[in-house]
């Protein structure tokens, strides 16, 4: 009669209480570093939001500053300024008999004045934020890893 | 025994730690989720006003634009100390002037006895509108005070400044850099109030253009939350067809015209018939834009802002043209059909005289129009008849909008047969200006039809409009046709005649212009025409062979002489000898060697 010997044997139960507490410490870690990792993206995401707030500011402000400067450069060079200016610079109104009149060539009189050209809009309809800044870490897993065909609409 | 401890102690950490680690995993993707209170502050809706475009004259020179003030509030939520609050306020005083203790107080006792946080006033706006400059000396002085306290030597002298809470932004309001200079053609913006619509003129007729799209959006103070805030284009900015140095020459002619002649008020306007441009329209009185709430009483009856477009009055003599314009187009007359002046024609009930109440005998038309002669012109209405007189009327836009894109304009209806105050002696006396009333722009547009050629060109003051960086020029547009060329020809030259003969006040050295004096009695409610009270008028165009420009020139109520070719001729010319200069047309003598040379 053939015997099949079995070796029973146990781990000693401080060893399965460090293999538990092992592997805890472990997920520890590893959520200690994910964590880890997704704060250190939020601070720099924070950071950037926070740039980006200041550098709109900055802007608007500038913008502001614009608007106010054109006004009061209009404002020192209105009519009754410049005439102001004309007349201690000793000149005076012309009479229409004082006038010389001279033919130039290719003139063809005054043309409208090029004035705002420059759109202040900017032309991209693109947002300047990528979302990479703005999506929480759920958004970004929904969105890239559950359904990552929705990755396609914003691949340029 | 020591093990067993040692196994139920590592038990407690693990289970501890691990309900620690599984709160915190929790508390995240809550947050994750639904967001929290604590990390993500409150969101708020700002109403963001795009600066609101700009007002250029012809050349491109700023008649209105915009500036930077500041609002200054405070974020009641931020104030934390009584000392806090007690430095706001001092601070405030000291650089604005101003005591906003009760405004605070009186909210933070509000909040105190209002038990739903959603209906508590956090921001609480002190002020609106202060000058830049009150902010610079702000900034300057917390920076000063900031020194200060980082210097050993005066830091211990010098409480700390704790301002929490206090905030200023800048936002921009309108101003209008030229003051009064045209006034009455911009119109103005309530600019203390940013949701009030404008007033007059452009600014109420392109106050949709010029606003631009006001728009709310959320504003999350939490970086993470932050939105793009949206990059709202500024409103569609206007070139108009006013030449500010000719407008500026205008209002000048026209203020010392109105002063010289005693007359209660004036206007003037200069158009390119050709295109129907307006180069100036200038209205007396008018008023300094940035300061309308003080000004504004200058204009007590409907209509005055800008009585060029906005005052109807009967123009007399100057509706003569009107009128022989549609004899000679109809056929009715020629400039040789003769009339015999008796010094009287009755025309229904109504006895029509001269001016000078004179027979003046045998006459053509172009005597009946240089002595301006009432019998003539309501004999030649009649022998037009009732439904001709009138349907040339009605094609010279006689009683319409003239369609000059400005607010305010005031239409008096013509009174045509089969009215209740139609009656047969109307025709008569509208025949030369009388029994009906017009605005300066409705008449001045009527008479272009003469000085270009028969075509009434829609008289506009918009050249251009300008939209995110893009200029959309404004066509010129043919409105009526109510005369043929020939007949505008003809006229021209017979007035051009008339004004030669009559040796005018409005003729002008080297110039050659046609024209046409104008005095409108006022009739007075219940006692009728007062002879004392007259409108004096004159319309007039220039160079008479090739009109460039059209003047038309009205002062009320004149005390010097009630007599328009005495008081407004004078104007007229005054007017032209700026306009050939602004205009660059050169006399008619080198004009036609050009021509010639070409």
């Amino acid at each position: 009669m053939k015997k099949t010997v079995k070796q029973a044997y146990k781990q000693a139960p401080w060893r399965i209480q460090i293999q538990r507490f092992g592997f805890i410490a472990l997920a520890l870690v590893g959520g200690t570093i994910i964590a880890f990792l997704y704060l250190n993206i939020s601070a720099q995401s924070a950071t950037a939001g926070i740039k980006i707030q200041q550098l709109e500011s900055k802007r608007a402000n500038l913008e502001n500053e614009n608007a106010s400067l054109l006004t009061e450069w209009a404002r020192l060079t209105s009519a009754i300024e410049m005439e102001k200016r004309a007349l201690a610079s000793g000149y005076q109104l012309i009479d229409p008999e004082d006038v010389i009149y001279i033919v130039v060539e290719g003139y063809t009189g005054k043309e409208l004045p090029e004035i705002e050209t420059v759109s202040s809009v900017i032309g991209s309809t693109s947002p300047i934020i990528k979302p990479s800044y703005t999506q929480s870490l759920w958004e970004w897993f929904y969105e890239y890893i559950l359904i990552p065909d929705s990755n396609l609409k914003v691949l340029p | 025994m020591n093990h067993d401890n040692f196994f139920i102690r590592v038990r407690v950490i693990q289970v501890v730690i691990a309900v620690i680690a599984a709160v915190i995993v929790a508390q995240m993707v809550r947050i994750m989720i639904t967001g929290s209170d604590l990390v993500s502050p409150d969101t708020r809706f700002e109403t963001i006003y795009p600066e609101r475009g700009k007002i250029y004259d012809r050349n491109g020179n700023v008649l209105a634009g915009n500036r930077v003030v500041y609002e200054i509030s405070v974020n009641l939520n931020s104030v934390n100390t009584n000392q806090n609050q007690d430095q706001i306020i001092q601070t405030l005083f000291n650089v604005v002037g101003k005591d906003y203790s009760e405004k605070i107080l009186s909210a933070q006792a509000y909040n105190a006895g209002q038990p739903d946080p959603d209906k508590r006033i956090y921001y609480l706006v002190l002020d609106d509108f202060i000058d830049p400059e009150k902010i610079n000396y702000l900034e300057g002085y917390l920076q000063e005070y900031a020194e200060k306290r980082q210097d050993k030597k005066t830091a211990r002298k010098l409480p700390a400044l704790n301002l929490n809470g206090l905030e200023w932004w800048p936002h921009l309001v309108r101003t209008y850099p030229e003051s009064s200079l045209a006034s009455n053609v911009i119109g103005f913006v309530a600019f203390n109030d940013r949701t009030s619509p404008a007033y007059y003129g452009i600014e109420e007729e392109y106050d949709d253009l010029l606003k631009g799209n006001v728009q709310t959006i959320e504003i999350s103070d939490d970086p993470n939350k932050m939105k793009e805030i949206p990059d709202i284009p500024p409103g569609g900015s206007l070139i108009l067809t006013i030449d500010r140095q000719l407008q500026k020459s205008v209002e000048n002619i026209l203020d010392n015209a109105v002063r010289s002649t005693g007359s209660q008020s004036g206007v003037i306007i200069v158009e390119d018939p050709r295109t129907g441009e307006i180069l100036a329209m200038a209205s007396n009185p008018r008023m300094d834009l940035n300061n309308y709430a003080d000004e504004l009483a200058k204009f007590p009856e409907m209509g005055s802002f800008n009585r060029a477009i906005g005052v109807p009055y009967e123009p007399g003599s100057v509706f003569k043209v009107i009128t022989m314009a549609s004899a000679l187009d109809s056929g009715t007359v020629t400039p040789s059909t003769t009339f015999n002046d008796t010094g009287s024609i009755t025309i229904g009930s109504t006895v029509i005289r001269n001016w000078n109440g004179g027979a003046w005998g045998l006459q053509d038309m172009q005597g009946c129009m240089q002595h301006s002669l009432n019998v003539c012109l309501s004999w030649i209405a009649q022998k037009m008849d009732v439904e001709l007189f009138y349907q040339s009327l009605t094609n010279f836009g006689i009683g319409k909008s003239s369609n000059i894109d400005l607010a305010g304009e005031i239409i008096y209806p013509l009174s045509y047969p089969g009215d209740t105050y139609w009656s047969l002696s109307n025709l008569g006396t509208n025949s030369f200006g009388q029994g009906l009333a017009t605005t300066p722009i409705q008449m001045i547009t009527a008479v272009s039809a003469v000085a270009n050629g028969g075509k009434i060109m829609t008289p506009h003051i918009v050249k251009a409009t300008i939209q995110d960086g893009v200029t959309y020029e404004y066509t010129p547009q043919v409105m009526l046709t109510p005369i043929s060329e020939e007949t505008a020809k003809t006229l021209t030259e017979m007035l051009a005649k008339s004004l030669e003969l009559e040796a005018s006040n409005a003729l002008v050295e080297d110039y050659n212009v046609a024209g046409k004096t104008g005095t409108g009695e006022i009739a007075i409610p219940g006692q009728g025409y007062v002879t004392e009270l007259t409108n004096a008028s004159f319309v007039g165009w220039g160079p008479a062979d090739d009109p460039q420009f059209l003047v038309y020139v009205w002062l009320e109520k004149p005390t010097s002489d009630r007599w328009g070719s005495i008081v407004a001729s004078p104007v007229f010319a005054d007017v032209v000898r700026q306009v050939v200069i602004y205009m660059n047309i050169p006399p008619d003598d080198i004009r036609m060697q050009l021509y010639a040379n070409e």
